[in-house]
C-alpha cells in the first residue's frame, strides 16, 4: 500500500471498518476483567460532599464529565495542577480529556477532605 | 452620615502612644463579653463591667475616652441563592442597617471573608456596591475560600486588592491596637487543614516584631485559627506557629468567620472568636453529615444569621464583643 499518514487511512471508510472491527476484537480479546474503557465520556457525580465514584480507571482519550448535585458549590483541582475548574454550582459540569497515562488525583479546593483518583491505563 | 466608606484600605495608620495597663482579671473580664443574643452593649472601665445600654440606646458621651468601636461581618456569600437563604442581599441589608443604627458609631468594619458565593466578578461587584452602604470610614477585607475560586485570590484582589502584588494579608495600627488581616484559603492539600503557608509566616513574625508587648494585636482571618472540627476543614494546620508569635503579647484578639456560628475560646492571653454569616447558618460540628447551609424554619433563620461589634478601652486587656442576630428577642 502506498504510504499515507495513519489520519489518512483512518478516513478512508474501507479502513475505517476495519479499525472499528479491530477495536472491537481488541476488547474482546482484552476480557471482562479488564477495568479500562475504550475512549468515551465517563461521568463521575458529586454529591453529599463525596465524588462518586471516588476511584476510575478510564483509557486514553477518555473525557471525564464531572456533575454537580450538591446545593453547595465544589470544585475539582488537580493535585498536580494539570486541570482545574472554577466554582461549580448545582447541575453544573466541568469536563476534562485525559490523554496520557498516569495517575490524577484530584480535590475540592473547599472542602478538600473531598478527593478523587483518575487512573489512565491503556486497555 | 452618608459618607461611603473607603474599600479595601490597607494602609497603616499612625498610631498613638501606648497607653496604661490597668487590670480585672481576664476570667472577670470574659465573663460580661462576647454576650450573643440580646444586643448588650457592656465596656469595661477600670475593670468594673458598665452596661452602655441596649444597641440603638448607647450613648456616645458613655463611651471612655480614646475607646472606639469596629464591626466584624462575615460570610456574606453573595450569589446564593438555594432553600437555606434565597436571599443573601436581603439580609446583608439589614445587617448593614443594623450597623448603621450603632452609636456610638463603629471607626471601621472587618469582612472575614466569603464575600462572594462563586468568586464571579459579578458577585465581587455586588457586594462591594451593598457593602458601601455601610456608614463606617472604611471596611477591610480578607478572602474566604468561596472568594478564591477564580485564579484563587486574583479575582478578589482585582476588587479588593491593592495591585497585582498584593498578597492579599497586611497590617495596620488604629487607635494604638495593631491589627493583622491574614490569608488561610489559598493553600489546601487533599485530605488536610488548610495552611498559612511559610511566606506569610515569615512575614508575620516580622510584622510583629515591631510592637511592644503590652500592644492589643486584634487578627483577622477567615478559617478559623484554631482546630474546632478537623474533618469539615474547620482549623487551620499552621496555626500554633502563628500563635507562638504571639504569645508575648498581653492582649491577643482572633476573628475568624467560615463556621457561620459563633463559637469561642480562650488560651492565655489569645481569644478566639467565630462568627455568624449574613447568608445562612451551618450545622454545630458533627451534628450533620457535612457543614452545608442548614435550612431551617423561616422564622428561625434572622436569628442565626448577624453581625458583631467590638469595642476597645484603653486601659483594659480585653475587647469587648456583643454578637447581634438580625432577629433579637425583647
Amino acid at each position: 500500500m502506498s504510504f499515507r499518514s495513519k489520519a489518512a487511512i483512518a478516513g478512508s471508510s474501507l479502513w475505517g471498518l476495519w479499525a472499528a472491527l479491530l477495536t472491537g476484537a481488541s476488547l474482546i480479546l482484552a476480557g471482562p476483567t479488564s477495568p479500562a474503557r475504550a475512549a468515551e465520556t465517563v461521568t463521575i457525580e458529586i454529591g453529599n460532599y463525596s465524588f462518586a465514584p471516588a476511584d476510575v480507571t478510564i483509557a486514553p482519550g477518555t473525557t471525564v464529565v464531572w456533575v454537580n448535585h450538591d446545593e453547595m458549590v465544589h470544585t475539582i483541582i488537580s493535585t498536580d495542577h494539570l486541570f482545574g475548574s472554577k466554582g461549580m454550582d448545582t447541575d453544573d459540569r466541568y469536563s476534562f480529556t485525559f490523554d496520557k497515562e498516569g495517575d490524577y488525583g484530584y480535590v475540592c479546593s473547599l472542602h478538600p477532605y473531598m478527593t478523587g483518583k483518575i487512573k489512565v491505563r491503556r486497555p | 452620615m452618608s459618607r461611603k466608606p473607603r474599600i479595601p484600605a490597607t494602609r497603616s495608620l499612625v498610631a498613638p502612644p501606648p497607653f496604661r495597663n490597668a487590670m480585672p482579671s481576664r476570667r472577670q473580664a470574659l465573663g460580661c463579653l462576647a454576650w450573643a443574643g440580646t444586643g448588650l452593649l457592656w465596656t469595661l472601665t477600670g475593670g468594673v463591667p458598665r452596661s452602655l445600654g441596649l444597641i440603638g440606646e448607647a450613648r456616645a458621651d458613655q463611651l471612655p475616652a480614646g475607646a472606639f468601636t469596629f464591626v466584624q461581618v462575615s460570610d456574606s456569600h453573595i450569589g446564593f441563592n438555594k432553600e437555606a437563604n434565597p436571599d443573601v442581599v436581603g439580609t446583608l441589608r439589614r445587617a448593614i442597617g443594623d450597623v448603621n443604627k450603632l452609636d456610638p458609631r463603629p471607626a471601621f468594619a472587618v469582612h472575614t471573608g466569603d464575600i462572594s458565593h462563586l468568586s464571579k466578578p459579578e458577585e465581587f461587584g455586588q457586594a462591594r456596591e451593598l457593602l458601601q452602604e455601610m456608614q463606617v470610614d472604611r471596611i477591610h477585607f480578607v478572602p474566604g475560600e468561596h472568594d478564591a475560586l477564580d485564579e484563587g485570590i486574583g479575582g478578589y484582589l482585582k476588587i479588593f486588592g491593592q495591585g497585582p502584588n498584593d498578597p492579599g494579608y497586611y497590617s495596620f495600627d488604629q487607635n494604638g491596637v495593631h491589627f493583622v488581616g491574614l490569608v488561610n484559603v489559598t493553600d489546601f492539600q487533599p485530605k488536610s487543614l488548610t495552611k498559612l503557608g511559610g511566606q506569610q509566616l515569615e512575614w508575620l513574625e516580622k510584622d510583629l516584631s515591631g510592637q511592644s508587648d503590652s500592644t492589643p494585636i486584634v487578627v483577622f482571618a477567615h478559617i478559623p485559627l484554631w482546630t474546632v472540627y478537623e474533618s469539615w476543614g474547620w482549623g487551620t494546620a499552621d496555626a500554633p506557629q502563628a500563635l507562638s508569635y504571639l504569645k508575648r503579647f498581653g492582649s491577643v484578639t482572633v476573628l475568624n468567620g467560615h463556621i457561620h456560628q459563633v463559637i469561642q475560646k480562650v488560651e492565655g492571653n489569645v481569644s478566639f472568636h467565630t462568627a455568624m454569616s449574613t447568608a445562612y447558618p451551618q450545622p454545630k460540628p458533627g451534628e450533620a453529615p457535612a457543614p452545608g447551609p442548614l435550612k431551617v424554619e423561616a422564622a428561625e433563620l434572622g436569628k442565626l444569621l448577624g453581625t458583631r461589634s467590638i469595642s476597645v478601652v484603653p486601659g483594659t486587656k480585653a475587647l469587648a464583643l456583643v454578637d447581634a442576630p438580625l432577629d433579637r428577642s425583647a
